[in-house]
């Protein structure tokens, strides 16, 4: 395996994890803005975010498909599998998963405390579990290995 | 938080002793380059095993490549 390959692919798995995160942002916003502002977006914009939304569902999915594809490349080769899965690696993806975890705890501490004065809707919180779920270990992934 | 006992190394020198990029000395170890430069800047601490490849790698010892910066350490 080439030296330079490594870093390619590398890179190449750091781009599409990049637009994964933003696609799913992008995707989810709308529906997390529909959830927390119940009725209160107008139609013509909410028309907008609803394409808006299918569409970056759809560059979501490609961004998706394209992940796999690298995966499966980096597979092929067993040696450039364990490089791109070393120690540092796989330090690096533990601190994002905890930091998933400590975002995730903070949502429903905030959640709590907002429930006492406020009448929180559950769809609401639990759809914005699932855009923190996805996004912020992505993010803190990328910020910990960027050059 | 500065590390109480700082861990330098000899990894760029010994490097350069070879001719070997941070790719090739990467592609020996079977870690990334980035790996590499890490523990080269002193910003990853690299395990016991790592260690030992590196160490095998330059036919050395792991104590001719790391050492802790005694004076910062007291």
């Amino acid at each position: 395996m080439e030296p330079r390959s490594v870093d390619v692919l590398d890179r190449s798995r750091r781009r599409m994890l990049l637009g994964f995160a933003i696609a799913f942002m992008v995707w989810q916003v709308p529906t997390v803005l529909d959830e927390v502002l119940t009725g209160r977006i107008p139609n013509q914009y909410g028309t907008y975010l609803t394409i808006l939304a299918a569409a970056a569902g759809v560059v979501w999915l490609v961004f998706a498909i394209s992940y796999l594809r690298t995966a499966r490349a980096i597979a092929r080769d067993p040696n450039a599998a364990a490089a791109l899965d070393d120690e540092r690696l796989r330090d690096n993806r533990s601190r994002s998963y905890a930091v998933g975890f400590w975002t995730l705890g903070g949502l429903l501490i905030m959640t709590r405390l907002l429930s006492m004065v406020w009448d929180v809707s559950v769809s609401a919180v639990s759809q914005v579990g699932l855009m923190l779920a996805v996004v912020v270990p992505i993010v803190t992934f990328l910020l910990l290995e960027r050059e | 938080m500065p590390d109480a006992f700082p861990l330098r190394n000899r990894l760029k020198a010994l490097r350069a002793e070879k001719n070997w990029t941070q790719a090739d000395l990467a592609e020996q170890v079977g870690v990334t380059r980035k790996t590499i430069n890490t523990v080269e800047r002193g910003v990853f601490t690299p395990s016991t095993l790592l260690a030992l490849k590196l160490a095998h790698a330059f036919e050395t010892t792991v104590e001719e490549i790391f050492w802790i910066d005694e004076e910062r350490s007291t």
